[in-house]
């Protein structure tokens, strides 16, 4: 009887515990659940300032993925952008989003966000608020890549531009600047976690990618809810980038400036230096710079602090528009001299409008004597923003002309 | 060992033969109860004076001409005219045993059981009248499968033979692969009615005592009425007997058993059964094929961890799929979340329910395949994967993702290489499907976390399942979840055969000759001739040497000599 007994209550101890384990799932239920379908995929954010009601607008692409997969039955008509875009007004910025709930039947999901567009007003305002809002979100990532629209228009105009290699303008936004900014370094690249690291630092400003709108089509700018493709009236163009003091918008600077700019911080990476003929006049090479360096240093004596950067290029011929003999060395060096001289001047006109005009240390001097000269930056910290615009920097630059590319003589044409 | 079950027999029989012929008659008859394949036969033979031999047999079980030609014949030709004396029943008999009967094998019973039990397995008993005692001639001669290629297990490298249904079918295939007395073999009887044989074969020397002892305790436990099939004292032998994962190997392949055996493990053959259950059996052996170990290291090792992956994929793969796209969307990278969420827009029904569906009647599909007749078995493909999976899809119901992801997980599962296996990886998707539906991939990791547990906690005839995993057996490791090179396994594994551990010699490894004069070291002798047989050969360097290491190899060389040569020295010199 008493083995009959106790495997009665094993087997009632089985039970319980499976009916538990049963009712816990069952009654907790499937929480967190979210169908992959009944979401809004955010794929592109734009801020901007609205001065007329000092309210924050905020524009945000969400993904019609009926509208992008081949596998989808039935959707996907040729013309339909494969994206909803919506606006909402708010007091900050998560206000602002909120209100977009009051519109989406998808529950925004922003994990999947890979860049934010800030609109001129709205950057010389200060990105501050929209910056805490992407870091203190549970779903946004770090790695989201922030833009500036220079000109005109208003940030939310980013998403009626489309490239034709990619329907994705947020995607393709991005892949235009990965390529400025590798192969002409005429543009930077950053994203939210660098550009937090950076207003955290002192001694250092940030610099923004920055692009421009080119109206395609004379009805620009103006879309309610579904934009056709026949509406599409942008193409963005990168144009340097956008130079902040603190989280505000101070000025631009255009594509030598930038690329002024990477010489000096040394993420330079591939460039075209177009540089005069040493011997035809009125003619031009241009010369692909491969890699290059830089070495800053610092010197504090005789006539207050300054600084030096040299900066070492490696160059290939690229190509000319009249004859050059590569085996003659006195062309050779002439051509390194005239690059040294370019990549000299564009360092120049970048030091000169971040010093006098926008007093802003995008190159990171500051920081650099914070960690090589901290008894020094003790001393010029406190006031780093006044010292930056009368510190001397003089630059030096040797160029090396590697090699002629594939061929020697290339075309021969006579002029 | 027949006298256990004797008690078995119906109660109206006399329990000892009898010395009146026609009561033994009478005795088989309604023990049979009248089975018309019985046949009982009464001789009157010899003149002076005229004694009365009966002859019982099954029909069917014996080979007829046989009993014409060695039992009956003889017995006719019995000419007691030569003998002075007339001789007494005691000496007719001991006359048929020693010199008449033309029979291999002739055994004698006294019990009336025993007679009954021999006359059930196809032996034909002989009764001298006058004698209470009879005769058992070995005559039997039943249908029997030759061994065919194995169904389950088919190999594209290696031998193409499998067990069949006899037994001794089944115990000379593995004298066939293992020719040394060392190989025992120890029968004994289960199933009070069926008396099935069974056969515990180990290698003498190698096999684990401990391991013996338990299976002998373990199949000496076993009480039931019949014993069909191998599976069945499979669950009545193994380990755990509630867990999803089989601690006993099952297999048709005899040489995979005669494998196993030099690896100290102990093969258990059940008559009737095609298949053989070796113990003790460790989990990572359910990922191997037996191919592995023919086809050259590098093919295997690479193969053993497509196995390895596949195994996982066919695990977990739906219930990933659905915990990611329910619970961890931010998880997938941007285009392929766009690209599923396209393919689901529409579908009615929740990921999870979706997949379990999915499953279920790829279950069905799979079982139905199995139960139909083969003519009949292509259609089951054709409607279920062509025209249910493409309908559903093209009708929204369900996505094609979903339809990737399931059919991937077949086709992985397909891969298991026993079924043991494969079934419980189909039972254990189903459990993490459902519980990552619920709780995304936490509650997929809980299941596989708990599961680790149970495989680590388990044992199989004492050798903990999870080995040479958990706990870590350096050596094992060898042959684990890939294989190393047969040259380099220079062990047994090495919990189960302690005892003696070296498997093959040192400098297995082939090179090619230095120079054309110098012989190859004599240590180099194969203790291993099944499988090292062919390397060596390859491995001599000239003719001589060879023909003096084959000379050699019945002798000596097994692996007990090898026991006693080195194995306690180099135990110790490896830690």
């Amino acid at each position: 009887m008493s083995e009959a007994f106790r495997m009665h209550t094993t087997a009632r101890k089985a039970l319980l515990v499976a009916l538990f384990v049963f009712m816990a799932a069952c009654l907790s239920g499937c929480w967190d659940r979210r169908e992959i379908e009944e979401i809004g995929f955010v794929a592109g954010l734009a801020i901007d300032f609205d001065s007329e009601t000092d309210d924050i607008m905020v524009t945000v692409q969400i993904a019609k993925p009926f509208a992008i997969g081949r596998g989808a039955p039935g959707g996907g008509s040729v013309g339909e952008r494969p994206f909803w875009t919506v606006q909402a007004q708010g007091k900050t910025v998560l206000d602002a989003v909120a209100q977009l709930t009051q519109k989406s039947p998808r529950p925004a999901v922003w994990a999947h966000n890979e860049m934010v567009v800030f609109g001129e007003a709205f950057a010389r305002h200060g990105i501050g608020d929209a910056l805490d809002f992407l870091t203190r979100h549970r779903e946004s990532r770090l790695r989201v890549q922030p833009l500036v629209v220079r000109g005109f228009t208003a940030a939310y105009a980013a998403f009626t531009t489309e490239s034709e290699l990619n329907p994705i303008p947020s995607d393709a936004l991005q892949n235009t600047a990965r390529a400025a900014f590798s192969r002409l370094s005429i543009t930077t690249m950053t994203n939210i976690n660098e550009v937090l690291q950076i207003l955290q630092t002192d001694g250092v400003e940030m610099l923004l990618p920055a692009f421009t709108l080119e109206p395609v089509s004379p009805e620009a700018g103006t879309f309610e809810g579904e934009l056709k493709r026949e509406s599409i009236a942008y193409t963005a163009r990168f144009v340097g980038s956008a130079v902040f003091r603190q989280d505000k918008l101070v000025g631009f600077f255009d594509l030598q400036e930038t690329r002024g700019r990477q010489w000096i911080v040394g993420s330079a990476g591939r460039a075209v230096v177009v540089v005069p003929h040493p011997q035809a006049p009125g003619q031009e090479v241009s010369l692909q710079v491969t890699t290059s360096s830089r070495k800053i240093t610092f010197h504090d004596e005789g006539a207050g602090p300054s600084f030096r950067v040299a900066v070492d290029a490696t160059a290939n011929l690229g190509d000319s528009d009249s004859h050059i003999d590569p085996l003659d060395p006195e062309i050779w060096t002439r051509l390194e001299h005239q690059l040294e001289a370019a990549i000299e001047s564009e360092m120049q006109s970048a030091l000169r409008k971040a010093q006098l005009e926008y007093s802003s240390d995008v190159f990171g001097f500051g920081e650099y004597l914070y960690r090589r000269h901290p008894e020094v930056w003790a001393r010029l910290g406190p006031n780093w923003d006044q010292v930056f615009s009368t510190v001397a920097v003089e630059t030096s630059v040797n160029a090396e002309l590697a090699g002629p590319g594939l061929v020697f003589r290339g075309a021969r044409v006579e002029r | 060992m027949p006298n256990e079950q004797a008690k078995a027999s119906p109660a109206a029989v006399s329990v000892f033969v009898s010395r009146e012929i026609s009561e033994n008659e009478i005795s088989i008859k309604s023990a049979f109860g009248y089975s018309t394949d019985l046949v009982v036969r009464i001789i009157r033979s010899g003149e002076n004076p005229r004694f009365s031999v009966l002859i019982a047999h099954i029909d069917g079980l014996v080979d007829k001409d046989l009993v014409a030609r060695s039992i009956i014949r003889p017995i006719g030709m019995k000419d007691t005219a030569t003998i002075e004396m007339p001789p007494s029943p005691a000496y007719i008999y001991d006359d048929l045993r020693n010199r008449l009967l033309e029979s291999s094998e002739v055994k004698e019973a006294t019990r009336m059981a025993d007679v009954l039990l021999h006359i059930s397995s196809g032996d034909c008993a002989v009764i001298v009248e006058g004698v209470d005692s009879a005769l058992i001639c070995s005559v039997r001669s039943w249908m029997t499968r030759t061994p065919e290629n194995p169904t389950t297990e088919p190999a594209i490298k290696g031998p193409k033979e499998g067990f069949t249904e006899t037994i001794r079918v089944n115990t000379s295939l593995l004298r066939r692969r293992i020719r040394d007395p060392r190989l025992w073999i120890e029968e004994t009887v289960v199933g009070e009615v069926s008396k099935t044989d069974i056969a515990i074969v180990y290698l003498k020397g190698i096999a684990n005592e401990k391991v013996l002892q338990e299976v002998r305790e373990r199949i000496g436990r076993v009480k039931v009425d019949s014993l069909q099939e191998s599976g069945q004292l499979e669950e009545l032998i193994e380990d755990a007997p509630w867990s999803l994962f089989a601690t006993v190997l099952t297999t048709e392949r005899p040489d995979k058993v005669a494998g196993s055996l030099f690896e100290g493990r102990v093969a258990i053959l059940v008559d009737g059964s095609p298949t053989a259950l070796v113990v003790p059996a460790t989990f990572l052996q359910f990922l191997m094929a037996t191919e592995d170990y023919y086809q050259r290291f590098t093919a295997s090792w690479f193969i053993r961890l497509v196995r390895g992956v596949a195994f996982l994929v066919a695990l977990a793969l739906p219930s990933v799929y659905v915990a990611i796209t329910t619970y961890h969307q931010e998880m997938l990278p941007t285009p392929l979340v766009l690209s599923i969420a396209a393919q689901r827009e529409g579908v009615p029904f929740p990921a999870a329910i979706e997949a379990l569906t999915m499953i279920f009647f790829l279950e069905v599909l799979l079982e139905g395949g199995v139960r139909l007749p083969t003519a009949v078995g292509s259609a089951i493909s054709i409607v279920g994967a062509l025209i249910l999976g493409q309908a559903a899809v093209e009708a929204g119901l369900f996505s094609a993702a979903m339809v990737i992801i399931v059919a991937l997980t077949a086709i992985a599962s397909f891969t298991i290489p026993l079924f043991s296996l494969s079934n419980t990886v189909r039972i254990l998707r189903i459990v993490l499907t459902i519980v990552s539906g619920f709780l995304g991939l936490f509650g997929v990791a809980a299941v596989l976390f708990g599961l680790f547990i149970h495989l680590a906690a388990m044992r199989s005839f004492g050798i903990p399942y999870f080995e040479p995993l958990a706990p870590v057996v350096l050596p094992d490791l060898k042959d684990a979840i890939t294989r190393a090179p047969w040259w380099a396994m220079k062990q047994r594994p090495e919990l189960i055969a302690h005892d003696n551990v070296v498997r093959i010699g040192d400098d297995q490894k082939p090179t090619p000759p230095r120079s054309p004069q110098k012989p190859s070291p004599a240590g180099t002798v194969g203790q291993q001739r099944s499988s090292q047989q062919k390397q060596q050969k390859g491995n001599a360097s000239n003719p001589d040497e060879q023909q003096s290491s084959s000379d050699q190899r019945p002798s000596s060389l097994g692996p007990a000599t090898q026991k006693e040569r080195q194995p306690r020295s180099r135990r110790k010199s490896r830690r």
